[in-house]
Order: C-alpha cells, then structure tokens, then sequence
C-alpha cells in the first residue's frame, strides 16, 4: 500500500502540471484583459502597452507558462486585475473561507440526509414511501436554483417577517452590517442565518442525487446471497441490514462522495449570485468573464489540484472500505 | 431404513409464487420426514421446487413467494406457526443451512471469523473471546488449516472450497439437529466436492445430526443419503430409501434420470446418453392430469386428465403414477 | 369724488387686510405651485402654519420678489415671536403707523434685523438672496459664528459677488445641516438678486425645520457591483468612482449636467476671470488654481498644492498601473506658485483643463512613491484605508457585500447631515427587487430597467421614481449631398412623419426622444425639436412641396430623379434595438409615401460607407459628453467633412455645409473657455440652426431610472449615470413633510 500509495502520489505531479498547463494555454486563448480596454476613448494604447509590460502579458506563452509557475510555486499569485491594488491570493482567500461555510454545510446536510433516504427508499422498494421520495428526488434535481432559491426568499424574506418586522431570514448577503468586528462565535451565528436559505437550495439538488444512488446501491445489495446466509444463521432483521447490507452499499456511496469533494471549494455559481454570496464560485466567473486571468488561473489550479487529489483520495477509500480491493 | 425418532415433518407443503404473470405452484403438496441422524436427498431437474421447499421450512421465502399451506412439523412443534422471534431462535442453532454459492453467499466485507463468530454470538451466551475460541475450533473441525490465521481472512482470500467448509463451519457453530445442505457442492470442482461430501459425512457420523441433502446430482445422492425424494414440478413422484429407487425405480420421471448418467460400465462408446425427452414444463402453464405426461412414453388418456396420488406401491415406497414402472429394472 | 376716493380708499386698506389675512389652503394647492415644483413642499408647510398666504385668485406667485418689510412679517410669524409696539422707533423709515412696524420692531428686538448703516430699514426694498442668508443666520443664532469666517466656503460661480459683510452668513446658509440657499442651474448662488416667495419660503422652513432633524439619520443604497479598490488612478471602474465621489473633495467639481463649479478652489479658471489664458499661437493654454485655506484631509492635515503636483506625479510614473494619464499627459507645466496657488500650463487646448488635477494626499502616499513607485499600487490606501478630504469617510467594508460610509463631521463644507451612508452590493435583479420588496432599500441609481421602473413606480408607493435621461442616443445620419436629402423640406418632413415618442416608448428604453443636439437636462440644451411635434400631414404638405411625388397607386413616393423613395436602413448586425426601431418606424414612414427596410451590416463597413460619404442613409447609436458640447458640435462644420483629398480626416459624416453654422459653431468653439454663462447664447443658437437644417434624425433619449424612498432630499436626480447620483451627498437627509 505504501509503494502504492508514493507511486500515486509522484503521479500527482506531472497530471497537475499538464492540466494547468493546458487550462493556461486554453485560458489565454480567450482571455484577454486588453480587449475592453481597447474600447474605452480615454485609455491610450500607450497605456496598454505600459500595462501588458507591468503585467507581463508581452512575453510568449510558453515563457509566460513558466514565469507564472515559477512565481506561483514560490508563493506569488499575481495582482488581481478584477480588484486592482489587490493580489490574486488575497482575492481569493477572501472568498474562499466563505465558500468552504456554504459548501460544507450543504455537503455535510445532503449526506446525512440522502444516506437514510435512500436506504428507506430500497427497503420499502415501491412502497408509497419510495414513490414520494423518488418524486421528491426528481423534483430537487430537476428545480432550477436561480427560481427556487428566488421563491424562496419571497416567502421567508418578503411574506414571513419577525416580530421586530425584519424578514424571517435575510434576502441573500452574508453579513449583518455591524458584525464585521465581533467575537467569532456571534459573527459565526449571524452568519448562519444567511447560510440557511442557500444550504437548502444547493442541497436540495445534491439530496435528489444521492438519494438515487443509495437508492440503487442499497436495492443491489438487499438482493444479494450473504443476506440469506445472515438471515439462516438466525440473525435479527436489524443486523442483517444494518450490518450486513447496509456496510456493503456504503462502498459505492463513500467513492462517489470522495469524488464529489471538490465540489467544495468550487462552489456554486448561480446560486452565490442569487443569494449575494460573495464565494469561490461567482468570484471565478467574473474572472473569467472580465478576463482576470491571474485570479482565473489560480482557481483553475486550485480545483485541478483538489480534482487530483480527491482522486486519488478516493481510491484510496475505497480500498479501505472494501477488503476485496487491495494495491500493491 | 435407519429409524429413529421423527426429527422433521413436513406434511403437504404449499408455496406458491404470485407474480403478475400468475401463480407459479413452485411447492404443490410435498410431504417427506427425516428422522433423527438421517440423511433425506431431495433430487429434481432445476427448477423442481427442491429449494423452495428447503426454503420454506427455513421460513426465507421472499416475495412474492407465500407459504399458503401445509405443516411443517420440527421436533413436535409446527414452525408454519411460529413468530418471526421463535424462528430467528431456530435458525442456525437448530436447523443450519448451507447455499450453492459460497462466494456471494459470505458477506465479502467482513472476515470468515467475524461471520462465524457472529453466528456464534447470537445463540449462544458466551464472551467474544470465547466465541473466537469456538470459531477456530470449528475451523479445524471443518479442516481448515491454520485456522488462526485464517480467521483474520476475508472470503474473497480463499478458495471455493474453503469458502464452502467455512460456510459448513458456520451452519454446525451451534450443533444444529438438522443441517439443509441446498445443492452445496454444485459450484465446486469434482474432487472439492468428494472432499466437501466426505466431510459432510464425517460430520454427521460424528455429530448424528440430520442432513436434508438437495441437488440433482444423482451420484451424490447414491453417496450420502440414506432416503430418497424426487421431486418434480412441485410435487414428490417417487419416495424411497436410496436402494429402493436406484435398483427399482417405479415412476418413469426417476428411471429416465437414472438412465441419463453416464456409466463407467458402458459397453459400447459412442452411443448417445439416453436423455428424458421434452422440458420441464412451463410453470405458468402447467400441462392438464399428470405433469410428466407430454414426457411419459407410457402416458395415456387417463394421464392427461388425472394427477395421479402420491401412492404407497411397496412398503415405504410411494410412487406419483398411475402406471408404475413394472420391470425391475437393475438400473445402476 | 371724494366720496369714489374714500371708498377707494377703504377698499385698499380692506384689501390690504385681506392681503395678510391666512387663506385656507385646501389640499389641491395653488395654481401656480405645479407637484412638481422645487420648493412645493415647504410652500404648504407653510401655509398651513400661516407664515405665508396664497392669494385670492388662487395662486401663490413664487417667483415674485419679497420685500424686506414682507420678510420681517415672515420671519416674526415663523419663530413665533409676538407683534412688538415700542413708543419709539427703531428705524428711520418705519414709522410707527406703517403696517410692518409691529413686525420690524420685533424682529429687530430679537435681533434679526440691524438695518443699515445710516439708521434706515429699507422696508419696500427687495430683500436680496444674501440678505436673506444673513438674517435666517442670525434667527439660527449663528451670527457670531458668521462673523468668524473670513473665507466663503459656498462652492458657486458666482462667489466672488458676495458681499464681504455677507461672506460668513453665505457660507453658513449652504452648509448641509443649514440648507437655506440652493444653488441655479449653472451653479451660481446669486447673492444679489432679490429672493423670491418661493427662495423665502424655502429658507424660512430650513430655520423651523433645519435639515436633518426628522427622520433617520442613513441611507441605504442599492448597487449592482462594489468597488474594485478606492484608488481611480488604478481602477476605471464606474462603482470604484462611485465609491471615491464619498469621500474625495476635488479643486473644481462638476454637475452631472456638466457644469463646472469651485470646490476646493476658489474660482473654476476661466477667461472671464482671468485665471485661464488662452494662447492660440502656441496652442497652449494656462490655468492658475487658488486653494481654499481650511481644507484638511481626513486625518487633519492641509491641503496643498503639493498634493496636486504628487496626483500629477503618480499619474505620470510608469510603474504605478494607472488605467489612463489622459488628460494629465497634455500638460506641459505644473508648478506651485505658493502653498495655495497651483499653476498648470496645457500643451493642447483642452476644455476639461479648466478641471485641473486631482489630489491625493502627499503626506501618506509620498513616502510609500519615495520607496518605490511600484509599492503604491498595492498600498493599504488603495484597498482598504483610503484618506481623502471629502464629506464621508470609510467606516466598514465588506467587498461584494456592503460598504458603510460615515460622515466627516470636519468637513469643509461644514458637517453633513446624515450619520453613515451604506452602499449595498446585489447582483441579481431579482434579489434587488426581493431585497427592495423585504425593505431595507432607501435608492439605487440607474440600476431598474424601464419596465421594470415602472413597476416600482405602480406597485411600491413608497418609492419614487425618477426617469434621468441617459448620455446616448439612436441616429439616423442622413448625406446632405445626396439626392435624396439634398433637400431640408425632406428630412424635416422626415421629423413630422416619426413620432418619436411613440417610437421611444415603444422600445421601452426611455419616456421621451432627443430634444436638441444636445441632451436634455445638460447645461447648455435648448429645446429645438418639440417643433416637430408628429404631423404627418405636415409631412406630407413638405414632401409634396419637394416635389416628392405619390406614384400611381398611392404606395409611394417618387423623388425627383425619377427613383423610388425606397431605402434599406443599415445598422450593425446584431443591434436587435435598432431592427426593432426600423420595425417601428416603417408603417410610420409608410404614411407618407417612404418604404423602409432592414439593412444588418457588418459595422465596420458601415462607418466606412459614413466616412466615404458613400452611403445615403444609415442607423446607430451615439454619446454624449455632457460637460463639453463641442465635441459634438464640431461635427457640424463644413471644414470637418471628410474628402479623399484630406485623407478621409473628420465627423462630418452627413456633409452639412450651411455658413451660419459655421459662424457660430466656430464662435462658441472660441469662447469655450469663458464662464459657462457667457457662451449661452451661441449654444443656444447653433441648436437653432441645427433645428432648422436637421442633418440627422435622433431618435430615442435614453433613461436610466432612479428609485429613490420617499423623503429623501437633495438626491440628484436630474441626470442619469453611476457615478453623478451621489455628488450632492453631503446634503442628503429625510424629511417627509416635504415630500
């Protein structure tokens, strides 16, 4: 396991370097922060020039490909162009803590609901229970989050108030103004109240899937010999499944999840641009969009780098949880 | 016949499938015993209804398999009549039960000593230390070698064979009274099986207990059992003691499987192996009268109208037919 | 006779009596005092406390002058003060039988009123505008205090004609938290001119009610995007302008409508005032700034001129990345003459260098530029602690959240009225609405589309919205040379047939069309194109009179060289708001005998067709600057029509060659550097003539709508755009009385 584990690992290293490489190549094909300037009268292509200069966009790509590599493994991110005055890392630590809240929340909320869910769902196969959790599956993963999210505010931020007459919950932000210099743990409460309404929305597609999934694994495994076995050996119908079905179908499950972790530091666009959420998502768009190609690559870099890893970290789970899959 | 007390008696055993293509008959009326130490073969063709009998007295029929008749009489008490807490009682540590594929039948994510010790566990009042104690007692029982070792070994870490002796070790972890072997020796290779099989009986004679042997292997059967039940679409056509049916066999249904093993003693090669001709019906469209008919080259009109009784034609000889085979013909 | 002269008499004593006997003022209000009117509200506060009357015929005459006499009464009946009879009188010229004596008399006991120096009141005398600051001064008990200032601080035009005896009462009666005088249009205070019912009203209620005494003490305004930095040198965007325009103070400030006014010096360089010079030889140009004493950055230390030569210098350094130098890089000198006095020399003749330069604190960022340049860009200035010398500061902010700006309360223009002002950041429209919906929205600029403001506007009446027109417009350029619109009788025909109001609304981007060649609102527009109201028989008369005749059948008409009046409209592939303008326009064209058709084309080539003068008609948008009209003005001039021969060089597309324009488009052009008052009148007339030689169609003018809660006060409105909604932030504050 551990020769396995080392190869794995100096594998990493050429995969991340080839995927940033080529998401850079890609990313300077259609990105480019001149262009809106060009449009604007009161910039001069003197201007531009001095910037591309400053900037370092005059060099050729391959020799820009390694300068930025070089500055980044040592610790420089680049400027912000999006925040002028501002580094890309700042930038991005900035949003990023906020995205980590939102999303681990969501991904802790989903799994701890969906598991259950979806081994009710497979244990009473077709039951009006199954159907009801199937259809409220289909419904999480079919409702677009930019209306749910919206229909959601207009009943808890428009219609319900609290007694003082501020909204039940707040209509999107993640801040009360004035908590900014307060103790962690009532920062921490307020912002909870902002988290509320976003973590249902983004979990309410996840749950429809995961739902699913342990849905089916849970159904193949019910159907398997060794419950019979367990069963004639004059077990309790709590143990056959609790211990004996149930461990088995948490193997799928638990890979899928290791897969899906990089979902956490990527966020979710649509939904942090509804709910005002100032996170990784809506940041890495705007980059994109407005041609921040330094910020822009960061966060390519970062989630290639979480994609890897989790990769690999799920193989390895997965050997973990199944005796049956061993590396040498 | 060895005749000792009456261990286990199932008396018109019903278990009928009800699918949305119709009712499948799968166990239509079977009645056999097995006395105590004795070693009952139920024979058939796949799909005879011997499982879901042996199912059925285990109460593991799934849906929408439902026992809607018959008795099941084990040590004087009905288990038909049982709660679900009774049975779970019975199970494993009064009537074991081993399955056709050791592989998928262990649990793959646990070790074979936490499987066995669990069995242990749940019938018997002892530690986890002790139980681990019984567990490698048992492994060497079963003759399983460095059972410490073995203990800590997944199933997917040993052999077919292993893996079945494991599966026998767990079934016997509480000196069970009546162990149901269901076609175990059916996935393993021919010498597996003969060892499997020699220590099925080295078991029994040590430990008196009972087997209800299933398979359609008619060799093995000649091997182990001491009584004979063969069954066939759902029904018992020929119950004997094993030497009745083999040297006399009177239903045409047994003859004709007797004459389809290949004998060591053949005279001329190159002959076609004598197969009983047709299929095993359709279960959802069982023919009229006697179910062997369309394959009985003795049928006649009555056949096809009448299902013949379950008749005793000698002394604890029944035979379903009601034109029994009249030769005696020395078949083996 | 002499009984027709009693009873004459009686009548006028009477009527007299009438004349200051309170109306009831029912809620329909006067005739005159339109909902609209700038002073409206205080008006009917008033009258419904009896401080002033309408009169019989039901108007209330604002814009008639107030005497001093008149003032007095005003003044006694607004601060309650009881009706005084002394034995001997104060003044020589109010004597005891007068009607005002028990008026004068009082408020010269309380002190309001000193008279002049020679004893007498002046009583029928027009109270003038900075009389009136001086005694509303002392009714708010700041005489000692005016006195004490030595320097105005009023920020007009026009401030050198304040008396001296008036420089501190003028100074007081501007600051927030007083409001007694506003400015006009042009950004002069007027000391002089006699104040008018409406002025008087306004003051008089700013003494009773002084801003900021109802109401909350925040505004919360709503954003579609946060800041980048707080630093423009290094960011162009409009929200980071936005941002500074709280707390920055500049030497001369401009109206969203383009007028240009002191702020920290003390006079904008002009001709008039002599402190531009204008050299056309050299094509240079020369501009002297005078700082105001008493400016202070945030942290309390001076303004200087230093700090405009470092702006200077930081613009100019190539390793800060500044976003544009222009116009800075036109400037061949910049020295300071003292402390105070800061002179620019301009290598070209640039109008906007009547600006000056900008100013950053030298004493922070100077050290941080001596180190090394480079470093300024990252500076803790820039992201996070910005000091200006503005009237806001930077209190908390949270980027893409929320920024709070809290008042200075030192600031130069005296202290602001409300406490914090918070800039929200949405994205979303639909979470803007559902956060204006949940409450806790007071404004936004320019942020609703129209549909979407006139939702606000029917369903929340709590808002008001204000539809500012926008900088930029659709054209129809027209080629003068071309058979087609060779003749004016044609394209004026063209304006009857359009109607453009219509055409606006429709494509739902604005409520009115373009007024004039100039936008409607700016300082120099005249309204020259609501002759053209929609006529289509007029339309027709002209085309008729051009010789345009109907074919056989009545479809359409045939120009006079014989060809069909067809045309293909082009306009950029892709503008799917032009397509839907020709759409609009054709049934409209149609009426009069002219088809019209869609005509996508690359846009490129479609400049092209405009320089080379090879199109005849074509379709786009256009902007305005509206500080500098002769940007677009300059395209009006037959010398500016480009030729192969001068290499294709100039905007006069549409080949207009009429002398008259010329004379006064090259007139206006020289006196752009005189006060904005004096270059009025050739504006004025160049729009004339445009109107009457219509070289192009413009279509819509369009409008970005403000919301703004009900209450708010001084919320400039009159203007579209980002970065104007917050220039008068300082005098912000609520009072709902007043509407």
């Amino acid at each position: 396991m551990r020769t396995y584990l080392t190869r794995r690992i100096l594998q990493l290293i050429p995969v991340i370097i080839g995927a940033t490489l080529i998401a850079f190549f890609i990313l300077s094909l259609v990105s480019d922060p001149f262009a809106a300037m060009i449009e604007n009268p009161k910039i001069k292509l003197a201007d531009i020039v001095r910037l591309k200069h400053q900037w370092g966009f005059d060099l050729p790509i391959y020799l820009r490909f390694f300068k930025w590599f070089g500055s980044v493994v040592v610790g420089n991110w680049g400027p912000s162009l999006l925040y002028p005055g501002y580094s890309a890392r700042e930038v991005i630590f900035r949003a990023l803590p906020i995205t980590l809240q939102v999303m681990s929340l969501e991904f802790i909320f989903s799994i701890l609901l969906s598991i259950p869910l979806g081994a009710i769902s497979a244990l009473k196969q077709y039951s009006k229970t199954d159907y009801s959790l199937t259809l409220f599956s289909f419904f999480g993963m079919s409702m677009p989050t930019f209306w749910f999210g919206l229909m959601m505010m207009i009943v808890f931020s428009v219609w319900l108030k609290r007694p003082s007459g501020v909204p039940l919950l707040p209509p999107g932000g993640i801040q009360t103004p004035g908590m900014e210099s307060a103790a962690f743990l009532p920062r921490m409460l307020d912002r909870g109240q902002y988290l509320i309404m976003p973590v249902i929305v983004l979990s309410l597609f996840s749950v429809g899937g995961w739902v699913r999934y342990m849905r089916s694994f849970m159904l193949e495994v019910l159907h398997q010999d060794y419950l019979r076995t367990a069963r004639a050996k004059g077990l309790t119908e709590r143990t056959v499944i609790y211990k004996h079905a149930f461990r088995n179908a948490l193997i799928p499950i638990i890979t899928l999840i290791a897969l899906s972790f990089p979902g956490i530091v990527s966020g979710a666009a649509i939904t942090e641009y509804v709910f005002n959420i100032p996170g990784m998502g809506r940041l890495v768009l705007s980059a994109e969009l407005k041609n921040d190609f330094p910020t822009a690559m960061i966060a390519l870099t970062l989630s290639t780098i979480l994609v890897v890893i989790a990769n690999l970290a799920a193989d390895v789970v997965y050997s973990i949880v199944d005796p049956r899959i061993r590396y040498s | 016949m060895y005749k000792t007390e009456v261990l286990l008696e199932v008396k018109d055993l019903k278990t009928y499938f009800f699918t949305d293509d119709g009712v499948v008959k799968a166990v239509d009326g079977v009645s056999f015993t097995i006395h105590k130490g004795e070693v009952l073969g139920l024979v058939g063709e796949s799909g005879c209804g011997k499982s879901v009998a042996s199912l059925s007295i285990m109460r593991l029929v799934d849906a929408p398999g439902k026992i809607i008749g018959g008795e099941i009489i084990f040590k004087g008490e009905d288990l038909l009549k049982k709660t679900p807490e009774e049975m779970r009682k019975i199970r494993g540590a009064e009537i074991g039960m081993i399955f056709q594929e050791p592989m998928t039948s262990l649990n793959p994510v646990y070790t074979i000593g936490n499987q066995i010790s669990e069995a242990i566990l749940v019938h018997q009042d002892i530690g986890g230390e002790e139980a681990k104690k019984r567990t490698i007692e048992l492994l060497n029982l079963v003759g399983i070698p460095e059972p410490e070792r073995r203990f800590n070994q997944y199933p997917h870490e040993m052999s077919g064979g292993m893996r079945q002796r494991v599966m026998i070790a767990m079934a016997m972890s509480s000196n069970p009274d009546l162990l149901i072997s269901d076609e175990a020796t059916t996935a393993l290779d021919v010498t597996i099986q003969a060892q499997i099989l020699e220590l099925m009986k080295d078991l029994q004679k040590k430990t008196g207990m009972a087997i209800l042997f299933i398979t359609h292997d008619l060799a093995i059967i000649a091997e182990m059992a001491d009584s004979v039940a063969v069954t066939y679409t759902g029904k018992i056509v020929e119950y004997s003691d094993v030497r009745t049916v083999f040297k006399n066999p009177k239903h045409q249904y047994t003859y004709g499987l007797l004459m389809s093993v290949p004998s060591l003693v053949a005279v001329e090669t190159k002959v076609e192996l004598p197969a009983i001709e047709g299929m095993v019906p359709n279960p959802y469209h069982m023919p009229q009268g006697c179910h062997f008919n369309p394959r009985c080259p003795f049928a006649t009109e009555t056949c096809r109208k009448e299902m013949p009784e379950l008749k005793e034609l000698e002394q604890q000889h029944l035979v379903r037919c009601l034109h029994p085979v009249q030769a005696s013909k020395e078949v083996v | 006779m002499k009984k027709l002269l009693a009873v004459v008499l009686v009548l006028a004593m009477v009527l007299t009596l009438f004349a200051v006997r309170p109306m009831s003022v029912s809620a329909a209000g006067f005739k005159d005092v339109p909902a609209t009117y700038w002073a409206k509200g205080q008006i009917n506060y008033l009258v419904s406390k009896g401080v002033v009357t309408g009169y019989p015929d039901g108007t209330f005459k604002p814009e008639t002058p107030v005497t001093r006499e008149q003032f007095a009464k005003m003044i006694c009946i607004a601060k309650g003060l009881k009706e005084y009879k002394p034995a001997t009188a104060t003044f020589k010229d109010v004597k005891l039988s007068r009607w005002s004596y028990v008026f004068v008399e009082a408020a010269a006991k309380a002190g309001y009123i000193k008279g002049y120096p020679d004893g007498t009141f002046g009583p029928d005398k027009n109270i003038t505008r900075q009389e009136l600051a001086v005694l509303g001064v002392r009714a708010l008990g700041k005489e000692a205090e005016a006195n004490g200032i030595k320097q105005s601080f009023v920020f007009a035009n026009d401030e050198d004609m304040i008396a001296s005896w008036a420089t501190g009462a003028m100074t007081i009666a501007v600051r927030p938290k007083i409001g007694l005088l506003k400015w006009d249009d042009l950004r002069n205070i007027n000391p002089k001119s006699a104040a008018t019912r409406a002025e008087c009203a306004h003051a008089v209620y700013s003494i009773l009610v002084p801003p900021g005494t109802l109401g909350k003490k925040d505004v919360i305004n709503l954003s579609e995007e946060g800041p980048e930095n707080f630093f423009t040198l290094t960011s162009d965007s409009a929200y980071t302008l936005q941002a500074v325009n709280y707390m920055q103070g500049a030497l001369v400030g401009e109206t969203p409508p383009g007028v240009p006014y002191p702020d920290i010096a003390t006079a904008v360089p002009s001709t008039s005032n002599g402190l531009l010079k204008v050299n056309e030889a050299t094509n240079t140009v020369e501009t002297t700034f005078k700082f105001r004493k008493g400016v202070k950055w945030s942290d309390g230390v001076p303004v200087t001129a230093d700090d405009a030569i470092f702006a200077y210098n930081m613009t100019m350094s190539d390793k800060i990345q500044v976003v544009s130098t222009w116009p800075y890089d036109e400037i061949t000198e910049i020295k300071k003459i003292d402390d105070y006095t800061l002179y620019i020399k301009w290598g070209v003749l640039e109008t906007y260098s009547i600006l000056g330069v900008s100013l950053y604190p030298k004493h922070i960022l100077g050290p941080i530029f001596d180190k090394d340049p480079a470093l300024i860009n990252s500076a803790d200035f820039v992201t996070k602690n910005p000091i200006y010398c503005g009237a806001y500061l930077l209190d908390k902010y949270v980027p893409d959240q929320y920024t709070i700006y809290k008042k200075n309360p030192n600031w130069y223009g005296g202290e602001p009225v409300l406490d914090t002002i918070t800039d929200r950041v949405i994205q979303d429209t639909n979470t803007q609405f559902a956060n204006m919906l949940a409450g806790g929205i007071d404004s936004g600029s320019a942020i609703l589309t129209l549909d979407l403001a006139d939702e606000v506007a029917k369903r929340m009446p709590g808002m008001k919205v204000f539809y500012n027109t926008g900088t930029s417009s659709g054209i129809i350029s027209l080629n003068l040379t071309s058979d087609a619109f060779k003749d004016v009788r044609v394209r004026q025909a063209l304006y009857y047939a359009i109607d453009r109001y219509t055409l606006t609304q429709k494509a739902n981007v604005g409520k009115a069309p373009m007024l004039s060649v100039l936008v409607t609102g700016t300082w120099a527009f005249k309204d020259v194109l609501s002759q053209y109201n929609y006529n289509p028989d007029k339309a027709n008369q002209l085309l008729d009179a051009a010789g345009w005749n109907w074919n056989a059948d009545h479809t359409v008409r045939i120009m006079p060289n014989g060809k069909e009046a067809s045309f293909k409209i082009p306009y950029a592939v892709g503008a799917s708001f032009r397509e839907k303008e020709v759409t609009i326009m054709q049934p409209m064209l149609a009426k009069i005998g002219i088809k019209i058709d869609h005509g996508a084309q690359d846009f490129n080539a479609l400049l092209d067709s405009e320089t080379k003068g090879t199109f005849t008609i074509t379709l786009h948008g256009v902007g305005f600057d509206a500080f500098d009209p002769i940007g677009g003005l300059i395209t009006l001039q037959s010398s500016q029509i480009p030729t192969e021969a001068n290499g294709w060089q100039g905007q006069n597309v549409y080949r207009l060659n009429d002398p008259e324009m010329d004379k006064y488009v090259k007139q206006a052009i020289s006196e752009g550097f005189k006060s904005q008052k004096e270059r009025l009148s050739a504006l004025y007339k160049v729009q004339e003539i445009w109107a009457k030689d219509v070289p192009y169609l413009f279509l819509e003018s369009r409008s970005y709508p403000d919301f703004v809660r009900v209450g708010l006060q001084n919320w400039n409105h009159s203007f579209a755009g980002i970065i104007y909604f917050n220039w008068m932030c300082p005098y912000w504050y609520w009072d709902t009385n007043i509407g």
